[in-house]
């Protein structure tokens, strides 16, 4: 069997992101089930952090699994062709004219020129999984990996989605691994894939964590009903909607619940809404499970996700779930589990955390019914088993092309 | 002279037919206003809603205003500088694209915390003691009328939530809208002047090459002008995005306040 080669921007300890942290337990579910994998990646550190090395060059391990890592290419001002494919004749040719925007915008973007370098020289023997999609490990990497090429894109319908470049890539791939039925349906619509040619292996959760909400409410003394949010606070998993429907949720209903937000990043709020939305930054891992358990309703306004790693960890903690309507994702996930409900605008919003902050019975069964469904989906030996086979089953990639 | 004067006329032509409109469409808000039971502007207010209107009317700047010349000397004079402002266009209009591209954000987050700004004014109006637009009736529905039945289906409870919203009060949030032009702001306000110039074809290295040595030539007269513009714009920039946070500490306060009195109303 082959190597399965993993290709991600950026992988370690230290490494943040929902792409990064699949990268690394995908990794070892596949080495659980028996198949060699390695993973290959840049010095850099992670998409919060400038583009600088962090990690040491060359060698290195975790969890078991064997990592390259290769020098930076900083982000570039002016589009270029990295010397690797610009060198090989036969790959300029099949290489469409794309707009310069385009162009500039995987120029800007971390890469390593010595890791594409080895993607071209060291193919044998080897499977690739490119993740996340938009980067120019993932687009050049997947020309040069040609019949080896396989995408693991954590696709999201967001604009530079639609853009001929990204097009182009998932078409030259083997095989496009989705982590979701509706993001499956979204590839398929922007890129004009066969039904073989993109495969929904799914995403699976460390599925042991148990929370101690009681603990947790103890430690920040915190009483009355609980709403939670966990995630990059910025507008591209709109926060700032979720902060303006809870300002208008509190004016109108009454000071008679917390918001409480876990993430990174800073966050600017505006003082007299601290009144109900309780910052608490960066918590660990078992702090966060502890608040999931804790909370009454986990909200997920974001309509940007091919998953959502964080909405299964609070169904996980038997927490209902309020999610954004235009995600298919998420609304999807919630229809299907029954663990929650999903709001288009302010009145659904609204009337949703009303039902569900009066009904604490009613709470409790969305809860179980996301864990549920979590215990049923989100399994990693199944999810790699999946990954295994869709890599390992001979596709041709100019039969499935449309 | 004679050029300058005629354009004069026809600008003050302009601006009186500009102005007749402008006076038509404010009476058309005001009546719009009142019909909807908003409050009538204040005249502190109307002296915003000018100013925002000399934003909307001055913001585009354009690199393509009429030369005119009358005499055989104006024509020539006026023909030289055509060939001239037709020969620099690959080098002034990006500057200027990308300053209207700013202007254009900036006008889109005045013209939206305007909105906001009124939209606030409305929230303090129905605060006070007169006015009691949530009533001890529409509190008691709300904390009242909620499931008990938790065996209920899935697709009853879908239900129950849309023919709530139905009837929840509307809300205009223009937070929203401000914060996503505010964060266009930063990405805007730099314009460039050395944008790169790309070539594929022989001809069009050789163009590059030229368009190259003239920009170089030219950046004495033309970056100072870009740099100070650049200085206003950063200067736009930070005083737009300290008015959106004061804005949304603003709301958070009324919302407080708000909040207090449901609070009293439900005690």
């Amino acid at each position: 069997m082959q190597t399965i080669t993993i290709v991600s921007p950026w992988f370690g300890t230290d490494t943040v992101g929902g792409a990064e942290t699949q990268a690394r337990q995908l990794a070892q579910a596949i080495q659980g089930r028996g198949v060699t994998v390695e993973v290959w990646t840049t010095t850099g550190r992670d998409s919060f952090t400038p583009p600088t090395p962090y990690y040491p060059e060359g060698a290195d391990s975790l969890d078991g699994i064997p990592i390259r890592r290769f020098p930076l290419t900083p982000p570039a001002n002016d589009p270029y062709v990295p010397f690797v494919v610009a060198q090989r004749k036969n790959l300029l040719p099949l290489i469409p004219n794309f707009p310069d925007y385009e162009r500039r915008l995987l120029a800007s973007l971390v890469s390593s020129d010595a890791l594409l370098e080895a993607i071209a020289t060291e193919q044998a023997g080897r499977q690739f999984l490119f993740i996340p999609y938009p980067f120019p490990t993932s687009f050049w990497g997947t020309l040069l990996a040609g019949e080896r090429a396989n995408l693991l894109p954590c696709l999201h319908d967001e604009p530079y989605a639609r853009y001929s470049t990204y097009r182009w890539m998932f078409q030259q791939a083997r095989r496009v691994l989705s982590n979701s039925s509706a993001e499956r349906d979204l590839a398929r619509w922007l890129y004009d894939l066969a039904d073989e040619q993109v495969v929904v292996a799914g995403e699976g959760i460390d599925l042991t964590p148990h929370g101690d909400g009681a603990a947790f409410r103890q430690r920040h003394q915190l009483d009355g009903p609980l709403l939670l949010y966990v995630g990059r606070r910025d507008e591209s998993k709109n926060v700032p909607l979720l902060l303006s429907y809870i300002r208008e949720y509190w004016a109108r209903r009454g000071p008679s619940f917390t918001l409480m937000l876990i993430g990174r990043d800073e966050l600017d709020l505006p003082p007299s809404l601290e009144e109900v939305v309780l910052d608490l930054g960066y918590c660990d891992v078992s702090e966060k499970h502890d608040a999931y358990a804790a909370a009454d309703i986990f909200i997920n306004p974001s309509t940007y996700e091919s998953f959502s790693i964080v909405l299964m960890e609070a169904w996980l903690q038997e927490t209902a779930a309020l999610v954004h309507a235009d995600c298919v994702v998420t609304r999807e996930a919630a229809e299907t589990s029954h663990g929650g409900l999903a709001f288009r605008d302010f009145g659904e919003f609204a009337a949703a955390l009303d039902l569900l902050l009066a009904d604490a019975p009613l709470r409790q069964l969305l809860g179980r019914n996301g864990r549920a469904y979590v215990l049923d989906t989100c399994r990693w030996e199944v999810v790699a088993q999946r990954t295994i086979d869709a890599l390992h089953t001979h596709v041709d990639v100019d039969e499935v092309c449309v | 002279m004679t050029t300058a004067n005629n354009t004069s006329d026809r600008d003050n032509q302009t601006h009186l037919d500009v102005a007749t409109i402008l006076t038509t469409l404010r009476d058309e808000v005001r009546a719009q206003r009142l019909a909807q039971g908003q409050q009538e502007l204040t005249s502190l207010e109307q002296e915003l809603q000018r100013s925002l209107d000399e934003i909307e009317l001055s913001r585009v700047v354009s690199a393509h205003w009429p030369l005119l010349g009358k005499t055989p000397l104006q024509r020539v004079v006026v023909l030289i500088n055509k060939v001239v402002r037709r020969y620099l266009r690959w080098y002034i209009n990006p500057i200027v694209e990308q300053q209207n591209a700013y202007n254009n954000t900036v006008a889109r987050t005045v013209q939206l915390l305007a909105e906001g700004y009124l939209d606030l004014k409305e929230q303090l109006h129905d605060l006070s003691p007169d006015e009691n637009p949530m009533t001890q009736q529409n509190i008691a529905h709300r904390t009242n009328a909620r499931s008990e039945n938790t065996t209920k289906t899935f697709e009853s409870l879908k239900a129950e939530m849309q023919q709530r919203a139905a009837i929840e009060a509307p809300t205009r949030l223009p937070d929203v809208a401000i914060r996503q032009h505010a964060s266009q702001l930063r990405l805007h306000q730099q314009v460039s002047a050395h944008w790169p110039l790309t070539d594929v074809t022989l001809p069009q290295r050789i163009a590059v090459l030229h368009n190259k040595i003239v920009r170089q030539y030219l950046r004495w007269y033309i970056n100072p002008i870009v740099e100070q513009q650049n200085a206003a714009n950063t200067a736009f920039t930070t005083t737009l995005l300290h008015l959106v946070r004061l804005d949304a500490e603003r709301r958070a306060q009324v919302a407080q306040r708000r909040a207090q009195r449901v609070s009293g109303q439900k005690r």
